[in-house]
């Protein structure tokens, strides 16, 4: 890599940028930790756009990482996907900066090659971003605010490292990052929720049915959430439509009488042309440079405005919001579309997008206190410490959809995007998007679900499913309690190629599990030897195939779009302690060994 | 009152056990016996075997006063033991994960093997009564284990049977159902299924497919796959009918001091319902003469078993 032209080494290094001087201070850690500082040397304030700080040549294939939830990250060949990029360029679900795409492809935050990774440890201020051209790639990053005479500002950190291990890399960046920022983190949660089963055509009648449902199932859902389609509008949260005749307070009380969390979905940056407080207040949106607010996207049939979260009034109508649901009664809020808080644009304050999103977020976490986030369609290195949970991938969908690469809805891609981002349950809980248990209503395959079911289970992730409970099937249902019984544990992913993964699981209750994820069109054959450095040796060991049951050999063929699920056993150490009763009773403690990882309290579901 | 005492007009031992008056029946959550901290576990457990509060049998019998010729007695010598499945309460068999089961195998295997130590016991027997119709008195998952000093009736007739038979009947009703309908679990060690001979409505045996006689015998993926097996079964039962399915399982090893070869090591289920609401009773018929009358066909059994979903 070079900085301002020069190698990468250690010691400090300024270079200038148009108004910016550049101060580098690069150390050697597991690599180089490069702190970056920026100054405006001139006596104005000074906008400051995006900025380069050096650039090195990749290999053709690099690891590509998009900035928020939705988009991929997955290995590309940019240069083979290149134009297909041009029309991301005025789009902001894509990307923050989307005119790079114009002449390049962009990975956020980190991106590696076969041999140098490199990733910035925060997006606190700026929004740093690598720029794929003509086999070279630039490290940039962008501010958008104004920089006062001769203001100084400390931004995003970067870290760079040649690798032989990109897994074992993407583990310890991770580590970096997680130092670097504060984490909020609470368990895995497993849910019910509306969207995969109802989409926008969800009402009070069907969702109290569906809360009904829960105990004919026996299925001990811990939060039961209410995705879109109750609001009036998109921006009027505390406004039901006319589908919810009660309101929000009515229904969080009958989901917390069924003794589970109620949740809740909003877009919370997200102003829809038709609500009423666009009609209201048009001094809480992002606008452009002539005072025209901008549209963030188009949903629902409807321009979408960006809140402007620098807005004190814009951020305390958010946080009575907030306050509100809460004092409803909801314990679980899934904010969705959260790029919108981060768009390019004019606000009330001179602050950056990132530093403007965070606002927002902030104001959201104060107001909801203690209760569990799920981020949605967010930003990722900027969320963090704002959000219990995240979804790392586009939204799931009940057929394949493996074509179109791009963030949208599809089953392949949203669990391809779980395994790629795997190491980020560092930061939050991910959430790999909705498992659906249903046989019927689907376009998948039946070894297409159990990737939908067990992946997310493996990953220990959030779990959440969204199915019309009363058309579930007994044996829907025990396939979902099966999944079960594979959670708890740690996962490694190891990444072959884009479309095939081994998933490295321990201590989940089943034990030790090897899982083989074949995302391609083709059948895979996998000798289970090869992957034996990652396994734990036990005594008299075995492999067995689950749900079969039977032994596995050393090589298994995996269909295509499939997943090979094998438990490592071996022999049982068993401790035992024996103790006497003041009776004179001999009784006899045995305790299953520590790395089995198999619990005594087992998913009463 | 304890003693055992033999009826010379069937030849079977009778144990008198008034201390088994004393258990406690059914208690609620809060006061479970079984739980962690309240009564029989001082601290925290994975799996347990301890001695019964209210045995029937012990190591150290009180003294008998001898009888006379026609009513001979004997003193209660042999072991009852309680062995918990899990801490978790709210669990069972058919809930348990794969792992909890499969330790549970190794407890059995353990407590075969202290207990085939004292010459004077003669079997072994590892059972669980599940759910009221077969009188549990606790919910909280456990097995109970009887160490006798003498042959069952029951595994007399076995034995009786064995030396009958040319060969092994159960190696040979493996063959016979290879592939059949009424296997319900097909598995790499064990299989289960439905048996020709079916007492009980929806009974269920599980076979080793090698010849061992003993838990001590089997390998750690005969142990795994016994695990499963018992989970597949117990699984289906509850889906059955969608209800915690009530039953007593009963585990069939050789004989000890001395052992018999040519025992084949095996698992029955015999579940009291016939069906949803109903139980079949061990009536005048089957208690009187030991004759069976089964109100469901088996095959119609296996069908709905095979049917049955379940959890692994």
């Amino acid at each position: 890599m070079n900085l301002f032209g020069k190698p990468l080494d250690y010691g400090v290094r300024k270079g200038k940028v148009g108004y910016l001087e550049v101060s580098l201070s690069i150390t050697q850690k597991d690599g180089y930790e490069i702190e970056i500082e920026i100054e405006n040397t001139t006596e104005d304030p000074k906008f400051m756009g995006d900025f380069k700080i050096g650039d090195f040549e990749v290999s053709e294939k690099i690891l590509m990482n998009n900035y928020q939830s939705w988009g991929p990250c997955t290995f590309v060949k940019p240069s083979e996907i290149i134009k297909s990029m041009h029309g991301l360029s005025a789009n902001f679900f894509a990307s923050p900066v989307p005119w790079e795409f114009k002449d390049g492809v962009i990975s956020d935050y980190f991106m590696a090659d076969d041999k140098t990774f490199a990733g910035f440890l925060s997006s606190k201020v700026t929004h740093p971003y690598f720029k794929w051209h003509d086999g070279i790639v630039d490290v940039k990053i962008y501010v958008g605010k104004h920089l006062k005479p001769h203001e100084k500002i400390k931004i995003e950190t970067l870290w760079v490292k040649d690798f032989s291990k990109l897994e074992e890399t993407l583990e310890l960046y991770a580590k970096k990052v997680a130092s670097s920022n504060t984490i909020k983190k609470s368990g895995p949660l497993f849910g019910w929720e509306s969207w995969y089963s109802y989409y926008l055509n969800i009402s009070q009648d069907s969702i109290i049915d569906e809360l009904n449902r829960t105990s004919e199932i026996g299925m001990k859902y811990e939060v039961f959430q209410l995705d879109d389609g109750y609001e009036k509008d998109i921006g009027d949260w505390l406004e039901t439509n006319e589908k919810f005749p009660e309101g929000l307070e009515f229904l969080s009380k009958k989901i917390k009488k069924s003794n589970m969390m109620a949740g809740i979905w909003t877009a919370p940056f997200s102003i829809s042309e038709t609500s009423s407080i666009f009609k209201y207040h048009k001094d809480f949106l992002v606008k452009d440079e002539n005072g025209i607010p901008i549209v963030a996207y188009e949903n629902w049939n409807k321009k979408i405005y960006a809140l402007d979260t620098s807005n004190p009034d814009a951020r305390f109508w958010l946080g009575e919001i907030f306050s509100a649901l809460k004092g409803y009664g909801y314990e679980f809020f899934k904010i969705d579309f959260l790029f919108t808080g981060m768009i390019s644009g004019k606000r009330f304050l001179d602050v950056t997008p990132v530093e403007a999103y965070r606002m927002g977020m902030e104001k959201i976490a104060d107001a909801v206190g203690n209760t569990h986030v799920l981020g949605c369609g967010a930003p990722l290195l900027s969320s963090i410490g704002y959000v219990d949970s995240m979804r790392i991938g586009c939204d799931t969908a009940p057929e394949w959809k493996g074509e179109l690469d791009m963030g949208m809805p599809s089953a392949k891609f949203s669990i391809r995007n779980a395994l790629t981002r795997n190491f980020m349950n560092a930061w939050w809980v991910n959430d790999p998007d909705c498992v659906m248990a249903r046989s019927s209503e689907t376009n998948l395959t039946n070894s297409e679900r159990m990737i939908n079911i067990y992946i997310p289970a493996l990953l220990n992730g959030q779990l959440l499913e969204s199915d019309f409970l009363g058309k579930l099937s007994d044996d829907d249902l025990h396939l979902l309690r099966g999944s079960f019984n594979f959670r708890n544990g740690t996962s490694k992913v190891l990444l072959s190629d884009k479309e095939r993964y081994a998933v490295v699981t321990k201590k989940a209750i089943n034990g030790d599990i090897v899982s083989f994820v074949n995302l391609s069109d083709f059948e895979w054959k996998v000798e289970i030897e090869r992957y034996r450095p990652f396994f734990d040796k036990k005594t008299d060991e075995f492999f067995v195939l689950y749900p079969s049951m039977k032994h596995a050999k050393n090589e298994i063929k995996i269909d295509p779009h499939a997943v090979a699920i094998i438990m490592h056993r071996g022999k049982r150490n068993l401790r035992r302690d024996d103790e006497k009763e003041d009776d004179g009773r001999d009784i006899h403690y045995y305790w299953g060994e520590e790395y089995d990882g198999t619990s005594t309290q087992s998913h009463n579901r | 009152m304890m003693e055992l005492r033999h009826n010379p007009i069937t030849d079977e031992w009778i144990i008198i056990s008034s201390e088994t008056q004393k258990r406690p029946v059914l208690p609620q959550k809060e006061a479970c016996p079984l739980c962690p901290g309240v009564l029989e576990m001082k601290h925290d457990y994975d799996l347990t075997a301890f001695d019964n509060r209210y045995p029937a049998l012990r190591l150290d019998p009180p003294e008998i006063s001898r009888s006379d010729s026609v009513f001979e007695n004997a003193p209660s010598y042999g072991k009852c033991e309680v062995i918990m499945f899990t801490s978790d309460h709210n669990s069972s068999l058919s809930r348990m994960p794969i792992g909890q089961i499969e330790k549970l195998v190794y407890v059995w295997e353990d407590r075969t093997r202290d207990l085939m130590k004292h010459e004077k016991i003669k079997y072994i027997f590892p059972f669980e009564n599940r759910g009221k119709e077969v009188g549990a008195s606790q919910i909280h998952p456990h097995g109970q284990l009887y160490a006798f000093p003498f042959i069952p009736k029951r595994i007399q007739s076995m034995i009786d049977a064995i030396g009958k038979y040319k060969g092994c009947a159960i190696c040979d009703v493996i063959k016979a159902e290879e592939g059949t309908e009424n296997i319900i679990y097909d598995g790499e060690h064990f299989i289960a299924l439905v048996p020709y001979f079916a007492r009980f409505p929806y009974e269920v045996h599980v076979y080793s497919r090698r010849h061992i006689s003993f838990f001590t015998e089997m390998t750690n993926s005969e142990k795994f796959d016994l695990a499963v097996a018992l989970k597949v079964v117990t699984s289906k039962y509850d889906s059955l009918f969608d209800n915690e399915f009530p039953y007593m399982m009963e585990i069939f090893q050789s004989p000890v001091n001395p052992t018999m070869k040519n025992f084949h090591f095996h698992i029955e289920f015999n579940p009291p319902k016939r069906d949803k609401v109903n139980v079949k009773w061990m009536a005048s018929v089957e208690t009187g003469t030991w004759a069976f009358i089964n109100p469901l066909t088996p095959s119609d059994a296996a069908k709905s078993l095979k049917k049955a979903s379940y959890t692994i």
